[in-house]
């Protein structure tokens, strides 16, 4: 297939996405009325202050919350009307996750975190899933340190692995949760060097929240967000 | 559960270890107890269980004439099996190709005397042939030695129907004073008659001879009585009637009743797993060749109220044990995995959002906890095994209530025991976990992803 052409297509649709929850005894509101389109390819940021709603936003469109209203469309599938079932099942099979503070399971090495998702795909095959999971490190880096537990790597090493383990399952979008908040400058930016190759290489449609201002200029389309209403 | 799921859940047994291994040692000495009591209530329920088939000869199946069993002792000529029945049922019994050993047996009161005292008996007679068979049996061998051994002497069996011989319980023995048996005395010794039995070595001739006097009214409505030799002493088993208890061939209680009735006929079966089917097949038969009995199996409360009476007790205590048991294993665990669940509810998220189920959450957690009880239960198992046999090594002797010669504490599981007892287990450990992290997998993943933030 021509990837080229399908980078014009949008991967994730909100319209007017609305989410407010409780905070002790006063509901917050933390989206009011999104409309946003993400497409197929793109390297964007969500940028804004803390307690804006880019968190928020990104679980609506990794689709691990639903909004109180509005449409969420995901590869023109409508996704706040699937069963939690089927959530789970396009999650593992369309969604790649990379969390502020890696997530690893300390007891897993390097390549058993990576297989992790793999494992309850039933689409593909142990050896599949060997293969998947080679490439993944190779990708990131890190066939030297396959064999290692979380504990024994550096937080760059860290997220690397958490990256390896959003692409092992060949996502059509990567989200990312200020993937750089817990890393030095010179890892933050080594990160995003990462994600810009991967997403150059692999075509993976990348979406990341942060607001370390010196990573907006990297990125190919920025969305503000301020107290939960997009801003242009 | 696929291999790196099971992989994962044994490697996550290694954190916490320290709450692991309690929550392992919790549930280890749980199934431990479970054993040593399952254990014990088995030796208990299979003593008794042969004492009442074996022990006190109700047989698998016991025939009276209808409504014998409750009025027999009133009218015991009408309410017994006569000449022309036991020759039906012997014949039945004989077809029946399940049926091991069977005999009537004739029961009976009185007065037993040493030529100075007369004490009440309670009497029981039975062909020595069956008594024989019942005794060589490897279920009384096995379960109740104690009932099958004589204290002294030789069984009924062994005499003619000359020397009138006599069974009498221990306590009965020390009461009348006849601490020898008759084998104990040269062959042409002669009974000595005690002139007065106040003088001082009145005891001395008690004792120097086996022959008792037996008075008992006959069913004739005559008084009647009979010289027997005390061939054998024998525990009853039961302390009530160890003071009391006589055996001796049913010819013999015949002759003192001027009888050729029997108070029942007993059953023993070769297989009584099919207990119900055999009874069903007894009673049609002898409906069919015109009998009117009644037909009781061993478990019936009528026939064996001892046994019944005494298995509901100890049914009800130890169920309260195990109640006791499962809820400490029960808070164990649901303690652990809560705490556990909380403090990975952000491992969970994480899961969630790559695409685990609540099912696969759910699996992992309770993989996590069977591979801990399986070994929790292999170590519980191996400290029951040892613990067992110290305890059975001891040799500790107690005396429930009613058992005339006490018992022996013996703890020994059997597999039935072992397998509920490991079923009983593993279901409480994954109900529980399921109970404990059933909240958490339903839990918004969001909120999971925030971890200890929230």
């Amino acid at each position: 297939m021509d990837k080229g052409l399908k980078t014009i297509e949008p991967i994730v649709q909100l319209k007017g996405v609305q989410k407010s929850y409780r905070l002790g005894q006063t509901m917050v509101t933390a989206l009011r009325g999104i409309d946003l389109k993400i497409n197929k390819g793109e390297f964007t940021a969500v940028v804004g202050a803390s307690g804006s709603g880019k968190s928020t936003l990104l679980n609506m469109i990794g689709c691990i919350d639903q909004p109180d209203s509005g449409s969420i469309q995901f590869d023109s599938v409508e996704v706040t009307k699937l069963a939690d079932d089927d959530l789970s099942r396009l999650r593992n099979r369309k969604i790649g996750f990379i969390f502020q503070s890696f997530n690893l399971i300390p007891v897993l090495s390097v390549e058993e975190n990576v297989e992790l998702p793999l494992l309850i795909n039933s689409d593909i095959n142990p050896a599949q899933r060997a293969e998947r999971v080679a490439n993944a490190i190779a990708d990131v880096g890190l066939e030297s340190l396959k064999r290692n537990l979380p504990d024994q790597l550096s937080g760059g090493q860290r997220q690397r692995v958490a990256i390896a383990r959003a692409l092992a399952g060949n996502p059509d979008l990567v989200l990312a949760d200020e993937p750089t908040a817990n890393l030095d400058s010179t890892n933050s930016h080594k990160i995003i060097d990462l994600m810009l190759e991967l997403n150059a290489r692999r075509k993976v449609t990348f979406l990341f929240s942060t607001h370390d201002e010196a990573l907006m200029g990297r990125v190919s389309r920025l969305v503000h967000i301020q107290d939960g209403v997009m801003k242009l | 559960m696929k291999a790196g799921q099971w992989s994962m859940a044994w490697r996550n047994l290694a954190r916490n270890r320290r709450r692991n291994i309690a929550t392992g040692v919790a549930i280890g000495l749980g199934f431990a107890a479970f054993l040593a009591i399952g254990g014990y209530i088995s030796q208990v329920e299979n003593r008794l269980r042969v004492y009442t088939i074996f022990g006190t000869r109700v047989g698998h199946v016991t025939i009276y004439k209808q409504d014998g069993l409750e009025r027999f002792s009133t009218k015991p000529k009408q309410y017994s099996l006569d000449e022309h029945d036991l020759a039906v049922i012997r014949e039945m019994a004989s077809g029946m190709p399940n049926v091991e050993l069977h005999g009537p047996q004739l029961v009976g009161m009185g007065l037993i005397g040493n030529g100075c005292r007369s004490v009440p008996f309670l009497a029981s007679g039975i062909e020595p042939d069956l008594d024989r068979k019942l005794r060589a049996h490897p279920e009384m061998k096995a379960w109740v030695p104690d009932i099958r051994d004589f204290s002294k002497g030789r069984g009924l069996w062994e005499y003619p129907e000359s020397v009138g011989a006599i069974g009498l319980a221990t306590g009965l023995a020390k009461i009348l004073g006849k601490t020898k048996v008759y084998d104990e005395f040269p062959a042409d010794h002669k009974a000595v008659v005690v002139a007065d039995c106040l003088a001082a070595d009145a005891k001395q001739k008690i004792a120097s001879d086996s022959n008792v006097q037996l008075v008992a009214g006959s069913w004739s409505g005559m008084m009647a009585a009979l010289d027997g030799e005390a061939v054998v002493n024998f525990n009853s088993g039961m302390t009530e009637t160890n003071s009391a208890a006589i055996m001796m061939p049913l010819k013999l209680l015949q002759k003192l009743y001027d009888t050729d009735h029997a108070t029942y006929y007993s059953l023993w079966l070769k297989d009584p797993s099919h207990l119900d089917r055999e009874l069903a097949a007894v009673t049609k038969k002898l409906k069919d060749a015109g009998l009117s009995v009644d037909v009781y199996p061993w478990t019936d409360e009528a026939v064996a109220p001892f046994y019944t009476g005494t298995i509901q007790f100890l049914s009800v205590m130890t169920s309260f044990i195990k109640i006791v048991l499962a809820s400490v294993i029960i808070f164990s665990i649901f303690n652990s995995a809560t705490m556990t669940v909380i403090e990975r509810s952000q491992e969970i998220g994480m899961m969630r959002s790559m695409g685990f189920t609540r099912r696969h959450v759910r699996q992992l957690f309770v993989a996590e906890m069977l591979l801990l009880t399986l070994l929790s239960v292999i170590g519980g198992g191996i400290v029951s095994f040892f613990g067992n046999i110290a305890v059975n090594m001891l040799k500790i002797h107690f005396n429930p209530p009613g058992v005339a010669a006490g018992l022996l504490l013996r703890i020994d599981p059997t597999v039935s025991t072992v397998a509920a007892a490991t079923v009983v287990i593993f279901v409480l450990a994954v109900l529980t976990t399921l109970l404990a992290v059933r909240s958490v997998a339903k839990q918004n993943i969001a909120i999971l992803l925030m971890g200890s933030q929230r």
